[in-house]
């Protein structure tokens, strides 16, 4: 950023201060019709009386609504899966939002922020097909239609550059790109967007509007019982984890810098008691830690809290919900917290979880003394009302067995259970308004998401992934290999002779039933189908490991099979349901050949793994036990998840940006393209030790699968029964192990 | 009695270097008689996240599902991401004593990927 360009931002935001700052209605800025709000003082209702007149002990009852960490989250769609996902999505709190207000008229809604980012939404609207400066993302959209007063910026606003979140939030900060001022006038949020913490490079000014003023028509009961109106004026700051400098260091180094609450907080809390705000409010979008205080802190809620003049916390970021008794979240087992009563150092403070599932509401009890309103906090109540509960005798457990909120309001969830077993949960239901408001940008992602990314000739299956067919695992090692080896030959060259295997699981090995396989048919590849591929959030990591500890590796994941005795003439089960699929790693490599001998016995509890793996060979050789490899896997096994021998974090040499399922989709869009059953999905790295046994070795998998295990191969497989009498859609197959 | 003994040093070394190890920039330990002590008080959540597997699976301590949750937790809580990965796990498949929750599951899996997205939005792009 160039120094005119900061003395631009700086003038602009000294300038902008001057408007934005006043609490009096004399300095609120007038907007243009056109434009959205650009003042800190937001008219939220009509001209009032003065509280000056209000006598002493006047009344009211005010509430704060949250919404936190909505990442983009705004249909209750899972944009992967291509269905609907009641769990989540603004378009239920918004009927939460809707019932609060009903209860509370005279409340304010505040976004806590990680508001733009974390759906294929949100990437299609700011990468693939970025939003014109005219529209306004989904999520804002929405937000406006709900009608938010205010809301902070979190860290992940910033993910995808300056230039974008300068446009989307309609805030003219410089990104160093010349664009300062450029777009003031594009389509965003209809109310102030803040942040307090962060600052331009080089200046005293923070990037985006340091505070706001939310001036809202209330009314209130005088001593005579008697309802008046009158405007309450409510002061928000808000904070974001100084962590940005370092998680997005490629779009804020040498733009900003960040100061932590203590720096800021006081003078702001002042200066907006100053100007005559009731309630100053802080939006933090963070949790809570007591430790040592420093500027860097990443969750400073803990420490705000225990400066003076906020009376009350909105917080966000670690996707939890405060208040909550049964917390087992160390955060909220801190000192000074009360995390059922929902206070921090005796200032209340609510976390509303993330994607819309949750409400924060705070009940305010205020009574006007002197100048002034004064918070009753002992009949202050807060609690995080969710858009979702489980079930227990047709009743939701989310609501009181009264069936009302904590504020004892009627629960919006209490009728969801009716006709339900204790295994269903309850929903309310959406906001009408905003299926119809969103659906060109929901379409728009749901046909990029469905674009073709290549074809498969095959069917790409987990129903036998155990039982040796690999059709849906070596597409992922293939690109996951891929992907180390070209990074390790442009970066470490001091590895560039090894050679690079992939690791992977069967994520989806029925645990769940007889859906809960990964199933794609041959046809075309889209991007919803990486997920049915790659069913977690990894990133790729690539370790370095001897022969020794390869076969370390794959003992471990052959603890997935049961000790089989072929003596044994009834069934007997082959999956050891002690260690799950997700364990069970397979390499899918030619040159890489070993088997395993499930008569062997399983390790005693906390020993290693041994002596069911042998004739191991690489490249037709014997494995040498000090030869070197390159494994790619992902970031879980790498640092010691699945606690496999030797995998404890220190054998990385690679630990990638990037998710093992966006390596997927670029390697089947730009490499594979066509998949073939030979090239892409029948490369068996491992196989039984053949043995006769006198009963039958038995498992269960998807119903009508035999053609699926035909296909790849496995002859060895017989049908026992169609369904195995649990009601999960599963079959009961036979291995035999002697083919 | 003698060998389970000596399997408790084993451990707490493993975990007096993973302490080390793990934590940023040069650390000088005190007292170091005293980290020799198995404890979660130390600061580094992959130490803690290496001791909850060996409570898992009793590899040189004895087996407790709950000590390797409640460490599981206190890394989490530090945005150690394979942590929150192995709790998410743990709600889904019903392990460490948990009965099956997918709305955890999801809850603890979207924090884990949360806190791979602050831990790797900071490196270069490989390409």
């Amino acid at each position: 950023m160039s120094s005119s360009q900061l003395r631009y931002v700086a003038l602009f935001l000294s300038s902008a201060w001057i408007g934005f700052m006043g609490c009096s209605s004399d300095d609120a800025a007038q907007d243009s019709p056109a434009s959205p709000p650009r003042s800190a003082d937001v008219d939220a209702g009509l001209d009032a009386a003065p509280r000056t007149d209000l006598p002493e002990g006047t009344k009211l009852t005010f509430a704060l609504l949250e919404t936190t960490d909505l990442h983009s989250n705004v249909r209750s769609f899972d944009y992967f899966k291509l269905k609907e996902d009641k769990s989540i999505g603004l378009e239920r709190t918004a009927t939460l939002i809707a019932q609060a207000r009903s209860e509370f008229p005279n409340s304010i809604l505040a976004d806590n922020g990680d508001t733009i980012q974390g759906t294929v939404l949100a990437d299609y609207q700011a990468v693939v097909q970025r939003v014109g400066c005219s529209s306004a993302p989904a999520i804002y959209k929405v937000m406006n239609l709900i009608g938010f007063d205010v809301a902070g910026i979190g860290n992940h606003e910033f993910n995808y550059g300056l230039d974008y979140l300068s446009q989307v939030t309609h805030s003219s900060f410089a990104d160093g790109g010349g664009d300062a001022g450029a777009t003031a006038t594009c389509a965003g949020p209809a109310f102030p967007t803040i942040l307090s913490n962060v600052f331009a490079s080089g200046s005293d000014e923070q990037l985006f509007q340091r505070s706001a003023v939310v001036r809202k028509t209330v009314s209130v009961t005088t001593p005579d019982g008697a309802s008046h109106e009158t405007t309450l004026k409510v002061g928000f700051i808000a904070f974001t984890p100084p962590q940005i400098l370092t998680w997005d260091k490629r779009w804020l180094e040498g733009k900003v810098v960040t100061k932590g609450v203590r720096e800021v907080a006081p003078g702001l809390v002042n200066e907006l008691r100053a100007k005559g705000c009731d309630l100053v409010v802080a939006i933090v979008h963070g949790g809570l830690d007591n430790s040592a205080y420093a500027p860097e802190l990443e969750n400073q809620a803990w420490h705000l809290a225990h400066l003076e003049g906020i009376d009350a916390i909105l917080m966000g970021h670690s996707h939890d919900v405060f208040p909550s008794k049964a917390s087992t979240s160390p955060q909220f087992n801190l000192p000074e917290v009360d995390k059922d009563r929902g206070t921090v150092a005796g200032v209340p403070a609510v976390m509303a979880s993330f994607w819309g599932q949750h409400l924060g509401v705070m009940k305010l009890e205020l009574t006007h003394r002197g100048p002034s309103w004064a918070v009753d906090k002992a009949r202050t109540v807060v609690e995080a009302r969710p858009i979702g509960t489980k079930c227990a005798a047709e009743k939701s457990v989310a609501c009181s067995p009264e069936g009302t909120w904590r504020t004892g309001a009627p629960c919006a969830l209490a009728a969801s259970c009716k006709g339900k077993a204790d295994s269903e949960r309850g929903y309310v239901e959406p906001d009408p308004r905003i299926e119809a408001i969103v659906a060109p940008e929901h379409q728009a992602t749901i046909s990029y998401v469905q674009t073709p990314i290549g074809t498969t000739g095959f069917e790409m299956s987990t129903a036998f992934a155990e039982e040796g067919d690999v059709t849906a695992v070596e597409i992922v090692n293939q690109a996951q290999a891929e992907y180390v080896e070209s990074y390790v030959k442009r970066n470490l060259p001091q590895y560039a002779a090894l050679p690079v295997l992939s690791v992977s699981a069967p994520f989806k090995s029925g645990f769940q039933g007889g859906n809960d396989y990964t199933s794609i048919a041959a046809g075309p590849l889209a991007i919803n189908n990486a997920a049915d591929l790659y069913l977690y959030p990894n990133t790729v990591y690539a370790v370095k490991v001897t022969g020794t500890e390869m076969v370390d590796w794959m003992e471990m994941s052959a603890t997935r099979f049961a000790q089989i005795d072929p003596a044994l003439g009834s069934d007997q089960a082959l999956i050891n349901q002690d260690f799950k699929g997700y364990n069970f790693d397979i390499f899918t490599s030619s040159d890489l050949q070993y088997e395993i001998d499930v008569t062997k016995p399983l390790p005693a509890a906390g020993k290693k793994a041994t002596g069911r793996v042998s004739n191991v060979t690489f490249k037709g050789q014997s494995l040498a036990a000090d030869a070197q490899f390159l494994v790619a896997t992902n970031n879980y096994r790498a640092t010691g998840g699945g606690a496999f021998p030797g995998l404890d974090g220190t054998k990385t040499v690679y630990a990638s940006p990037d998710t093992n399922r966006d390596v997927l989709i670029t390697y089947i869009k730009d490499k594979a393209k066509a998949l073939t059953r030979a090239s892409h999905g029948s490369h068996r790295s491992w196989s039984f030790r053949k043995v006769r046994t006198a009963g039958r070795v038995v498992f269960t998998s998807s119903q009508n699968a035999l053609p699926t295990a035909a296909a790849a191969g496995l002859t060895n497989i017989s049908l026992v029964s169609h369904d195995d009498g649990n009601g999960k859609s599963l079959s009961v197959y036979a291995i035999d192990l002697s083919q | 009695m003698m060998r389970g003994g000596i399997a408790f040093v084993l451990v707490a070394v493993m975990f007096l270097f993973a302490s080390l190890h793990f934590r940023e920039g040069p650390v000088q330990p005190s007292h170091p008689r005293n980290d020799l002590v198995i404890t979660p008080a130390s600061d580094s959540p992959q130490a803690m996240f290496l001791l909850a597997n060996a409570y898992r699976t009793g590899a040189g301590v004895a087996r407790d599902e709950g000590k390797a949750l409640t460490l599981y937790m206190r890394a989490g809580g530090q945005e150690h991401a394979a942590s929150l990965q192995a709790i998410a796990l743990a709600h889904r498949f019903g392990e460490l004593g948990l009965v099956p929750d997918e709305l955890e599951y999801r809850r603890y899996m979207s924090q884990a990927e949360h806190a791979l997205e602050h831990r790797t939005s900071a490196r270069p792009k490989a390409d």
